[in-house]
């Protein structure tokens, strides 16, 4: 057995959807989950930076779980992250200004403010994971895809001027019935809006 | 402004080059997706209507494209229809019939329209129904 370095402590995973046929059924539920307990009383957990990465790049669902200790040594409640969204913006934000100091992420750590994540209790924690998760992981894995490509960019993309190239209308004509593809070249992109 | 070729996210302007904005290379296809709705009929001598079928159509018809360039096609899975030009075309699909499952009454309607088209000398009248459900609006006479 090898320790695990990059934060995933458990890989959750369901069981199949027993309604489908075992080549049609969709991928089952699974999620990455990192344990960070903490002590009652304690306002925020730090993260190293590094793990909130791997968890974050994950395409599955993501979660850091916090067991909120009591004074008896016994979990008092539960409170959850999911790192999507907010959280999934903050780790990008970090990781990106950690580039530009050349700062190493192992060395950085991130602070989870426990009143912004969800307090849970014992019997809870499992129906959250699974509302958080959803239920279409292939949706999930593309929307999380997406968010990382885009999350934080402070305009919508570049703006090109193209141009066509074509041996007769009749190709243009044909293109915009969907039945022939056309070369396209494009010009230096314009400047960006903000 | 910044400088052109860069973006910035989280406010941090670009390094890796990935992020700059270079001209991609690349194709264009189009997949028409705003079909008209078209409905077909069939007129005798008199220009009373015998049948009638409705299909989704599409057209290319623009503003400085000569008009011997314009298109407009149109299919209900067994018949098709096709406008180039001054010329139109139209088919009925038998060959299908025997591979693609039809709906039935679509196959009825079309079976019908076809034998009225024969018997009453290829006389039709297309009506395109334009986006607030008007179809007197534009139509079009052809003689087979």
């Amino acid at each position: 057995m090898r320790l695990d370095r990059t934060g995933k402590d458990f890989v959750v995973e369901w069981k199949p959807d027993g309604e489908w046929g075992f080549d049609t059924r969709p991928p089952p539920r699974k999620c990455q989950v990192q344990i960070k307990s903490t002590r009652l009383g304690s306002r925020q957990v730090r993260v190293k930076l590094s793990a909130t990465e791997w968890l974050a790049k994950d395409l599955a669902p993501a979660f850091i779980l916090c067991p909120v200790i009591d004074a008896e040594d016994q979990v008092d409640h539960y409170v959850g992250f999911h790192l999507a969204n907010y959280w999934l913006e903050r780790i990008l934000e970090r990781l990106r200004k950690a580039a530009v100091k050349r700062e190493i992420p192992s060395h950085l750590s991130i602070a989870l403010t426990l009143s912004r994540g969800q307090r849970l209790e014992s019997r809870g924690v499992r129906a959250w994971l699974e509302n958080e998760c959803g239920a279409d992981m292939a949706r999930y894995a593309a929307e999380k895809a997406l968010a990382l490509k885009t999350i934080g960019y402070d305009d919508d993309g570049p703006e090109y001027i193209m141009t066509v190239t074509v041996g007769s209308v009749s190709e243009i004509v044909e293109c915009l019935m969907g039945e022939r593809e056309l070369d396209a070249s494009f010009g230096t992109p314009h400047p960006l809006r903000n | 402004m910044r400088p052109l070729g860069r973006r910035t996210r989280f406010g941090i302007e670009a390094e890796a080059p990935e992020e700059f904005v270079l001209p991609p290379t690349g194709r264009v296809s189009v997949v028409p997706q705003d079909y008209e709705g078209w409905l077909v009929e069939v007129l005798d001598n008199f220009g009373v209507p015998q049948a009638s079928v409705e299909l989704k159509g599409q057209t290319v018809a623009l503003e400085g494209l000569q008009r011997e360039h314009w298109r407009s096609e149109a299919t209900n899975g067994i018949l098709t229809f096709s406008l180039v030009g001054y010329k139109a075309t139209v088919k009925f699909l038998a060959a299908d019939m025997l591979h693609k499952p039809h709906d039935l009454d679509r196959l009825i309607a079309s079976v019908e329209f076809w034998q009225s088209l024969v018997a009453c000398g290829g006389r039709l009248r297309i009506l395109k129904q334009d986006c607030n459900g008007d179809q007197s609006a534009r139509h079009r006479i052809a003689k087979l």
